[in-house]
């Protein structure tokens, strides 16, 4: 082999390297979705949008901000009251000569028209979590490691709770008591009317997800150490410890006194919630990275490699569809739907409805 | 997974952690991976050098000159002749361009892992975890990785805020600007009063480079400016090291010296092989007028002719190592 053939074989294999490391950044995050009670409306938070969509037909009913704002991005899924949508973003960049830092807002939408109604930015990280409406307080974890309490009138910050590191988990609460995990390992119990600790717990890793509790008041809940566990309500002992192949994404479902929950190395689980024992575990067509969305003929998941599936509750697999893109949310059960928020869609689809039967009901394309 | 995400990476990925996991601190663990990855490509910068300074002072020899006056109309034979003297010489041109083709990937992957282990997201994350070599690190004992290092949130862009000031003030930003226009000063050859093309690209690196580094210090988050500061101040330590570095250059009062210049042109020069890269000047072959005058060296060119050689300038930069 000559010189220069040589020269030129070492100058294609570096600019192949170099150019597959130019490639475009993955989008922040994935679009969170939720759905009023009534099943009618779909809200979804993406990028620098937040969409209400009427679930019958998949029609535009507003944006947010009209204009969108590209600085500013939303991925948590809104939390919904009757007349109030609260959103939260990962912040907005600072111009070229701003000498501000970012600004994380958490804001008070009005449910009808999209409008702001007030905006909080208390916060030093990103709203990665959804917040929680209960009674007359928002319960909002923020990514600076504080949970915010705030007046769903108005925003203003009732208390505050520290922990160590970030909250990327939406709490729960049983009207008295708000439970979080944090990235910090810990679950914290939070006193609502006042903010206090009532008890933590360590779960031996981060808590990524948000938890389910059962009517005995148990707290089940996911950790980025591939574990389901199972907490007493009182926090004074973890009941019980599942071990995953993979990692563990989501938050734990569960119906029946069975755990369900889906890992990364495209498995998925049915654990006895009472001591933690194995039903059954199947094979999924892919990672599944969100929580199944409940229907009445079994659960509906939704794989990262596009596929949405419906699985019986013995772990029998049912109809499948593919999608072209990313399926990393949680789908949700609107009326007599399941709509799933896809990340890097096709001509750009962002959600996607079927009817309980797999078949197509309607898609949402991000208006241009 | 790609064969970049493979060679480059993911293995840069579980070094910087594994670093991370010992000193747990992140910020220290930037500069040290920092410091590890300059001092494994060190030998290839030396060569860098080595090579380039060899082409420059290839391209002040009087044949090199003359060649391109005589083939000025036939760039097929110009190429030809320049290839035989550089083999004549034994300059390979292709020497100073791969060390610096194998420090590019190195470069671009420690500032893709730096983006990619400062995880502000849940899909950063999972692509973190997808990462790290099973069995290797642990990610449930990695995660949350503190970001907090001295001031800032390394995730976030810096601004320092002082009591009674009502704005922040972009500290890193600030240092990355001026680490850069250090480091593009202090490398600065000495003026080619040859190659004036040469010296405007030159002078205008130095101002566009540390503004654009300023913009990413103030954009990106304070860990990449942490590593573009660690690694200015580490590149300035190496070329001071290899006694490349021109202190002179960071007074702006200073004028370099500029090279003898004669009438009439010079004949002869010393091998190349012989002579001090950048610390030679070869002069026009012919010229009517000084190749650059200066009031301070008005003898120097008078010995020059006398000499009837090129003359060894001296400048701040001492000889390679």
């Amino acid at each position: 082999m000559n010189y220069s053939k040589l020269k030129l074989i070492v100058v294609v294999v570096f600019a192949s390297i170099l150019l597959s490391a130019c490639g475009t950044l993955p989008s922040s995050s994935w679009p969170g979705v939720s759905v009023t009670p009534k099943g009618d409306f779909v809200y979804v938070a993406d990028a620098a949008s937040v969409f209400k969509v009427d679930a019958t037909n998949g029609s535009l009913a507003w944006r947010y901000p009209v204009k969108a704002d590209a600085s500013k991005q939303y991925y948590a899924a809104p939390e919904l009251s009757d007349s109030l949508v609260i959103v939260g973003d990962y912040g907005n960049s600072p111009s070229l000569l701003s000498t501000e830092t970012k600004k994380f807002s958490l804001i008070g939408l009005d449910s009808m028209t999209g409008a702001e109604k007030w905006t909080n930015t208390d916060a030093k990280g990103q709203w990665v979590a959804s917040p929680l409406i209960v009674g007359n307080m928002v319960i909002a974890p923020s990514a600076d490691g504080t949970l915010y309490a705030l007046s769903p009138s108005d925003g203003k910050v009732v208390w505050k709770f520290s922990a160590n590191a970030a909250f990327w988990a939406k709490p729960v609460s049983d009207g008295e008591l708000v439970y979080v995990p944090s990235m910090d390992h810990f679950l914290y119990a939070v006193n609502l009317s006042s903010g206090t600790l009532a008890w933590k717990v360590d779960l031996g890793a981060s808590g990524v997800y948000g938890l389910a509790v059962g009517d005995d008041g148990t707290i089940y809940l996911s950790t980025l150490g591939s574990e389901v566990l199972a907490i007493k309500s009182d926090g004074r002992s973890i009941l019980w410890r599942f071990k995953t192949k993979g990692s563990v994404w989501a938050v734990p479902v569960l119906k029946d006194g069975v755990v369900y929950i889906g890992d990364a190395n495209n498995k998925v689980y049915a654990i006895t919630a009472s001591n933690g024992q194995s039903k059954w575990e199947v094979d999924a067509p892919g990672p599944v990275l969100c929580a199944p969305a409940m229907t009445s003929n079994g659960l509906i998941f939704a794989s990262e490699t596009g596929q949405v599936f419906l699985m019986d509750f013995n772990g029998k697999l049912g109809w499948n569809k593919t999608i072209n893109g990313k399926l990393y949310s949680s789908p949700v059960v609107a009326g007599q739907q399941v709509v799933v928020g896809v990340t890097g869609g096709d001509k750009n689809v962002l959600l996607v409805a079927y009817d309980f039967t797999g078949k197509d009901s309607w898609t949402f394309t991000v208006p241009q | 997974m790609d064969i970049w995400t493979i060679l480059i990476l993911q293995p840069f990925t579980n070094v910087l952690l594994f670093i991370y996991s010992v000193v747990g601190n992140f910020g220290i663990a930037i500069i040290l991976f920092t410091i590890i990855i300059r001092l494994l490509t060190h030998p290839l910068m030396v060569k860098q050098i080595k090579s380039a300074a060899a082409m420059q002072e290839l391209q002040s020899n009087p044949k090199w000159k003359e060649i391109q006056v005589k083939y000025k109309n036939d760039k097929e034979k110009l190429a030809q002749e320049q290839m035989k003297l550089q083999k004549e010489l034994g300059v390979n041109p292709f020497a100073s361009c791969l060390p610096l083709l194998i420090q590019f990937p190195i470069i671009i992957g420690l500032y893709q892992t730096l983006q990619q282990a400062i995880v502000t997201s849940p899909l950063q994350l999972l692509s973190l975890t997808r990462h790290i070599y099973p069995g290797f690190l642990n990610v449930a004992n990695i995660i949350p990785i503190d970001s907090r290092f001295l001031w800032m949130d390394l995730g976030q862009p810096e601004r320092l805020f002082i009591p009674g000031l009502p704005f922040g003030i972009p500290t890193m930003a600030i240092i990355v600007m001026v680490t850069t226009w250090m480091q593009s000063r202090l490398m600065q050859p000495p003026a080619d009063p040859n190659n004036s093309q040469a010296n405007m690209l030159g002078g205008m690196m130095n101002i566009y480079m540390p503004l654009l580094m300023g913009y990413l210090g103030l954009t990106l988050a304070s860990g990449i400016s942490l590593y573009f500061i660690t690694s200015n101040l580490i590149g300035i330590g190496q070329y001071a090291m290899l006694g490349k570095v021109n202190w002179n250059n960071l007074n702006p009062f200073y004028k370099p010296q500029p090279v003898a210049a004669v009438k009439g042109g010079v004949k002869a020069s010393k091998p190349i092989a012989d002579s001090s890269p950048k610390e030679t000047r070869s002069l026009p072959e012919s010229s009517s007028k000084p190749a650059l005058t200066h009031k301070s060296n008005g003898s120097g060119a008078a010995k020059a002719k006398k000499a009837n050689m090129t003359k060894p300038v001296k400048s701040g930069s001492s000889k390679f190592k």
